[in-house]
């Protein structure tokens, strides 16, 4: 019941926001701080996670085809798709639910139970529109930008992690990878990304928008933000594969 | 004033970030699609009836180098082939008239094409349609090979068969059977054989019989006279080791002789002389011829010689 009553919630929440998406001048400002906070500020991490992904994948891939059945340049072909279709996006989506989720609830659940949003109502703005929309807006256009950095260095974290390890030189992993190689892998990844910054975003902008009672009342709002966002993006994922692939 | 600074710190930054993203995309497609980073690609365009496995990313060869990589494959349904997009990435021209080989991999390489230069010195442009081949690789040659083979092994089978159906009715005509005939013959022969056997096989039986006991009886004998027969090998034994020595001093006197022979044959010694000499036998055959002759004429006239001689004297 109460599951149905968030569903409702959250979508009328999503209607408000669409129907103000028109209210360009209302959220600009805040539009950008959000592109810089949740795009800018996250290549470090992003970075991070699609180096390690693609070194730990390749050295485990070839640990895991340790026969002299294939070419070697086969762990290219797999780390490269690997990442392309599936890591790149997924992995930063569950470590940007964390980083972004929990940012977005606890900082929206804060002005709520401090009643910034009822000050802002008060004056005449339309929260939803100055607080929701920059939100989504970044979250959807910032992560496919993040996954392309994510899947670049993850490819290039593997390559150098099999040259490095002398597992295949990096003229082989990249020959694999060619072979490979399908531009539409990169536009289902971007798709995937895509999806998961608007679950991302728009989950936590709902969980922090609904927060209630006080501090605690704010801790269970990100808890639950960054929960959801995650069973959410692999939700998401499993249902994008299942329909695109 | 501050606020509308810190907006386009804010701008800048996101600027910033698309534009990276949008160039790494960018220079990761190009390298991931194997194509020159700055330069624009130059495409060739190749129909191949069927293209065995060939995939996007495999490599395009002159005389075994790299110049590029296979961009695209399309099956065109109304012309039942493949257009092949290839997209060339070394620094050179293709002659008109060049044509690009397919060539069917190893046990395990991957499909490449081959572009085969002509001597034309006229250079096709960049995005024209140049000639497709198939080599069906070293597989491709030996089923080729083998269905030649196949072929005269089937017309040398048929030739074989054919001999053996003349062979066959040579042999077994009704009319010249020697075979046949000589089969017949054998066979009664045999028959003739088990009649002759059948008809005589009480005396056969007897005569084994009969056999037996000539061996039993002789059996018996040696029973019988066994020390008799012991001392007679032992004497024999003796007997034949004096037989050895006797022909061991005879060989030895056979081959003086023979040494003696020799030495006559080769007309050494006065007997070998004698032998082979002549002048002593037409000595003897003179003398005994004046001889004669001497006899002749005391007969004739005894006192011619006789005169001076005394008898008395003679005596």
């Amino acid at each position: 019941m109460n599951a149905l009553k968030q569903l409702g919630q959250y979508t009328l929440l999503l209607y408000q926001a669409l129907r103000s998406v028109t209210e360009f001048s209302t959220y600009r400002q805040n539009l950008f701080s959000e592109f810089v906070k949740i795009g800018y500020q996250s290549i470090p991490i992003i970075m991070l996670v699609g180096i390690f992904t693609g070194a730990v994948l390749t050295l485990q891939t070839a640990y895991q085809l340790d026969t002299d059945l294939y070419p070697a340049y086969i762990v290219g072909s797999i780390v490269a798709q690997s990442i392309i279709i599936e890591l790149a996006a997924v992995i930063s989506g569950l470590v940007l639910a964390g980083k972004v989720g929990a940012r977005i609830s606890t900082e929206l659940g804060t002005m709520r139970v401090s009643e910034q949003i009822d000050a802002l109502e008060s004056m005449g703005f339309n929260s939803v529109a100055f607080l929701v929309i920059p939100r989504i807006f970044a979250g959807i256009l910032m992560f496919p930008v993040l996954y392309i950095i994510a899947s670049t260095l993850g490819i290039i974290g593997g390559l150098v992690a099999g040259a490095a390890d002398g597992i295949l030189p990096a003229a082989e992993f990249m020959k694999g990878g060619r072979l490979f190689f399908f531009p539409e892998d990169v536009v289902f990844g971007m798709l995937k990304s895509f999806v998961f910054g608007f679950v991302i975003t728009s989950i936590s902008c709902f969980k922090g928008y609904y927060a209630f009672g006080g501090a605690e009342g704010v801790g269970n709002a990100t808890t639950q933000a960054t929960v959801l966002s995650c069973i959410y993006i692999l939700l998401a994922d499993f249902v994008l594969a299942a329909i695109l692939l | 004033m501050n606020s509308e600074k810190f907006s386009t710190s804010n701008e800048l930054k996101i600027g910033l970030t698309i534009l990276v993203a949008i160039a790494i995309a960018f220079v990761g497609f190009r390298i991931m699609r194997d194509q020159p980073l700055f330069r624009q690609a130059k495409f060739l365009y190749v129909k191949f009836d069927r293209v065995d496995g060939l995939l996007p990313g495999n490599v395009v060869h002159i005389k075994g180098f790299k110049v590029g990589s296979v961009k695209e494959l399309q099956y065109l349904f109304k012309e039942d082939s493949t257009l092949v997009t290839l997209s060339i990435t070394a620094d050179f021209n293709v002659p008109k008239g060049s044509k690009a080989i397919l060539k069917e991999p190893g046990p395990l390489g991957a499909v490449t094409i081959e572009i085969i230069q002509s001597t034309n010195s006229e250079y096709i442009e960049w995005g024209a349609s140049i000639d497709g081949e198939i080599d069906s690789g070293i597989f491709g040659t030996f089923a080729d090979k083998g269905e030649e083979l196949a072929d005269k092994l089937t017309k040398s089978l048929k030739d074989l068969n054919s001999l053996l159906v003349k062979v066959d009715s040579s042999l077994y005509s009704k009319n010249k059977d020697p075979i046949n005939s000589t089969l017949t013959s054998f066979e009664k022969i045999g028959r003739d054989a088990r009649q002759l056997l059948e008809k005589r096989k009480a005396d056969i039986d007897s005569m084994i019989v009969s056999m037996s006991n000539i061996t039993q009886n002789f059996d018996d004998l040696t029973e019988e006279n066994k020390a008799e027969i012991d001392s007679m090998l032992t004497n024999l034994s003796i007997a034949s080791a004096e037989l050895e020595v006797l022909s061991k001093n005879l060989n030895k006197t056979t081959t003086s002789f023979n040494q003696v022979l020799d030495k006559i044959n080769s007309k050494e010694g006065s007997l070998g002389k004698m032998v082979y000499d002549e002048s002593l036998y037409n000595n003897l055959d003179s003398l005994s011829f004046n001889l004669n002759e001497l006899i002749k004429n005391i007969q004739k006239d005894p006192k011619k010689y006789l005169k001076h001689m005394r008898l008395i004297e003679v005596f």
